[in-house]
């Protein structure tokens, strides 16, 4: 089952701001310098834009049709706002390649921006609905503590430590020393690592992403127009989305069933029947890390690695720049910072339109990426025509 | 999310704290097909049954251990103070998931499966449910 999209959209052009931990402008306005950003890099007017899509949560962002207007789009065939996380990039950019695909829309963008360390900080907002009431409670109320337990039952279920989480933290802080974008920039070693405080076990302080201020922005059309602009073209050529045991809580699992597998294993056979490609055929890979267990299980859910060889895999150097699998080579959101995910997805666009400076991939042609860490999410197969 | 209107009573959530406070763990079971679920989610997602035919009924308060986190920041100043602590999710015998607070005097060492008794605690002021390994 291929979504016609597939293989006749593409991704055209990436772009973002900087990231800060206090931007000191609004929200829209991190939306209209991203938006305007990807727009410019393709040789675009705000005129040509028909479309617009974004995500956000807790009234964290602004609606898609204010950032239209904002930038001066054109009048806009395609516009929706998504309520969630971590979970939306990748899916945010399906959307539009859907909306492209029918016809309701030309030229979409899809942005994430979030005042995240200086306005709203999605973790220290009380949710409400599925299992929320019955554990706030109990003092679990915060996304590390969510994760651990997670992390908990990975590390159970397939021997790994918590020295395997560290060699994650480790490997994606090498990448972010090559990032000028990233929020953290200290050099990290796993002696370091052991060295920082728990959070909530087996998350330590480095197991955790950062919080940051800032945006992104991608701009989706046809291939077929896509070729015609100033930057190369990154198709989209398979995706996929999974829902499993949600009750609509990001902190509640109670309705999910095996802790050490997220959604990744239940989206991983569509993916890559999509994209008529497999885990082998990948160049460079940007996974949801939220924190360093989300990226393991992301990992080997799309069957990049063995089930509980992350740890290793980050360990012997894997991950690497020059590595068998580059993975996160932004420094990811543990070390690039937090812009839940929108970072993952452009990352990826410049790898493989040749761009991403110290820290390329020779020839990078097909990159994986994937949105969130828990019950659902969504991931992406992106190629280069060149 | 919080804001204007106010979030409507959940009647669920409220029932199920009611009987915490009398020391007794219940969950919602439909009384068409019998089937326990938690969280209350309006009907029964087993067969389709409206809320009206779901009621708490009490559960054995045998469970086994699925996983933990012993939390050093709550991230939360109201509980700093109880620092560090540690959540279970555990599974009841009955079925359904639920989180709780593994007793505060446990110190033997945790393992998966580990089999467990309900105990409620007094948690911030607040009933809570609560589990001790069984003897």
């Amino acid at each position: 089952m291929s979504a016609p999209y597939h293989g006749r959209t593409a991704i055209a052009s990436a772009f973002q701001t900087e990231f800060s931990q206090c931007s000191g402008c609004s929200v829209l306005q991190l939306a209209r310098t991203a938006c305007l950003g990807a727009i410019d890099a393709v040789g675009l007017r705000p005129k040509d834009v028909d479309g617009v899509v974004q995500f956000g949560l807790f009234n964290d962002s602004v609606p898609a049709e204010v950032v239209g207007a904002a930038i001066g789009s054109g009048d806009l065939s395609y516009v929706m706002d998504f309520a969630q996380g971590g979970q939306s990039a990748c899916y945010m950019a399906m959307h539009a390649a859907m909306a492209v695909e029918a016809g309701l829309a030309n030229t979409v963008l899809v942005y994430r921006a979030l005042n995240g360390r200086s306005g709203v900080r999605i973790g220290r907002v009380k949710a409400t609905g599925g299992a929320s009431g019955y554990r706030y409670p109990l003092g679990f109320g915060a996304y590390p503590h969510y994760t651990a337990m997670w992390a908990r039952r990975y590390l159970l279920d397939t021997g790994s430590t918590e020295a395997d989480l560290g060699a994650i933290a480790v490997a994606l802080r090498r990448w972010a020393l090559l990032n000028e974008r990233a929020v953290r920039t200290t050099p990290l070693s796993l002696d370091d690592y052991f060295a920082s405080p728990y959070i909530a076990e087996p998350y330590r302080v480095e197991d955790c992403t950062i919080e940051v201020d800032g945006a992104a922005a991608i701009l989706v059309t046809s291939l077929e127009r896509a070729v015609d602009l100033h930057a190369p073209p990154i198709v989209i050529s398979g995706s996929a989305w999974s829902s499993h045991g949600y009750d609509g809580d990001m902190g509640s699992s109670l309705l999910y069933d095996d802790y050490s597998r997220n959604f990744t294993n239940h989206l991983r056979e569509r993916l890559w029947g999509t994209a008529g490609l497999g885990p082998e055929d990948v160049d460079v890979a940007e996974l949801y890390d939220c924190f360093t267990g989300a990226l393991a299980q992301n990992i080997e859910g799309l069957g990049l690695v063995e089930r509980g060889a992350a740890g290793t895999f980050a360990r012997e150097g894997h991950m690497n720049l020059g590595g068998r699998l580059p993975v996160n080579t932004n420094g990811g959101l543990l070390s690039e910072g937090y812009l839940h995910g929108m970072n993952t997805l452009t990352e990826a666009v410049w790898q493989l339109q040749g761009t991403s400076g110290s820290r390329q991939v020779d020839g990078a042609k097909v990159a994986v990426a994937c949105s969130g860490a828990m019950h659902s999410g969504a991931a992406i197969v992106l190629t280069a025509l060149r | 999310m919080t804001g204007w209107p106010p979030d409507p009573v959940d009647e669920a959530e409220v029932e199920f704290w009611r009987h915490l406070e009398t020391g007794e763990l219940r969950t919602p079971q439909c009384r068409r097909c019998d089937a326990r679920t938690f969280p209350p989610l309006g009907g029964c997602p087993d067969c389709g049954g409206p809320e009206a035919d779901m009621a708490f009924t009490a559960v054995s308060g045998g469970a086994s251990l699925y996983s933990w986190t012993t939390i050093h920041r709550p991230l939360d100043d109201e509980f700093e103070d109880e620092a560090p602590y540690t959540v279970v999710v555990v599974d009841l015998d009955e079925g359904p998931r639920m989180y709780g607070l593994l007793s505060a005097s446990v110190t033997i060492p945790l393992a998966p499966g580990m089999r467990l008794t309900f105990r409620p605690q007094i948690f911030r002021g607040r009933a809570v449910p609560a589990f001790t390994p069984s003897s």
